[in-house]
């Protein structure tokens, strides 16, 4: 049975805008960006319509396609900033740990019980603004891995990155994202730091 | 005796289920006697879930108190250019 908005597309994005700019922001995290990549979204699903065969339903359908922009446009964020990272200290761990292999900054315990954040709308807020401090080298890598599960070797086509470098990018981004949320959320550390 | 920065990497590689066998027992020894390291990886996996709800929206209001929304103006001009 066929989606009745088929009909007149101008429903999709009545019945699926919000949900899928929502989607881009938390990816994005841009929203004039997210707003282009939704708009695009709908032109390419309007272009492509005689190919909605109405097996699935049309918000998954237009997700698939907002998805495959998302990517793109990472991808291409990610690639002007690839480029100028050749010899850059983001692909070392180095900085982090002195002479002896000991970190510079040794890990501090988090009080509570840390679960306990998930029901907080302030901590959702806090990860949101930690995830836009983080490095736009290394926040695309960590964004395609994170938020959208893509496999190591896909991010790294997409990157044209090695290996070596993907685990690199990662693990730094996940320590960046823990201390932000260590120091701005569970208290630790210097206030006022990133 | 592996450091720890020999084993930072290798945290984030099992987390992800991708680290080799053998070197998995390196990181284990590691964990076992560094209080630190194993803060981390702990720290870290809270991470991973925090990101995994926050990605498919199951946190209440994960983008702020106001749920963002398409602007009136920006779907009226949507609609515009999908009726060219």
């Amino acid at each position: 049975m066929m989606d009745s908005h088929l009909t007149n597309p101008e429903h999709w994005v009545d019945e699926h805008g919000d949900c899928l700019y929502r989607y881009a922001l938390r990816r994005l995290r841009n929203r004039p960006v997210a707003e282009d990549v939704v708009q695009e979204t709908f032109l390419a699903a309007l272009r492509s319509r005689h190919t909605f065969s109405g097996q699935s339903s049309a918000r998954t359908w237009l997700f698939g396609i907002l998805k495959h922009k998302i990517v793109d446009q990472l991808r291409k964020a990610g690639r002007e900033t690839a480029v100028s990272n050749v010899h850059s200290a983001e692909v070392t761990l180095d900085d982090l740990f002195d002479e002896r292999g000991r970190p510079k900054e040794l890990g501090k315990a988090w009080p509570g019980n840390p679960r306990d954040a998930f029901e907080s709308a302030q901590f959702w807020e806090c990860l949101y603004e930690c995830l836009n401090k983080l490095p736009s080298r290394l926040s695309t890598a960590f964004t395609l891995r994170e938020l959208d599960g893509l496999e190591r070797d896909e991010i790294c086509k997409v990157l044209d990155i090695t290996a070596t470098n993907y685990w690199v990018m990662l693990h730094r981004a996940r320590l960046a994202l823990r201390k932000c949320i260590g120091t701005n959320w569970f208290g630790l550390g210097t206030k006022g730091q990133a | 005796m592996l450091s720890c920065k020999d084993t930072a990497v290798l945290i984030s590689q099992e987390l992800d289920g991708e680290l080799p066998f053998r070197m998995w027992l390196g990181l284990r020894m590691h964990l076992m006697m560094c209080r630190s390291c194993a803060r981390v990886k702990g720290q870290l996996l809270f991470l991973k879930e925090a990101l995994r709800r926050f990605g498919r929206g199951e946190a209440p209001n994960s983008l702020g108190a106001k749920r963002p929304a398409l602007s009136v103006e920006l779907r009226e001009k949507i609609k515009r250019r999908m009726r060219q």
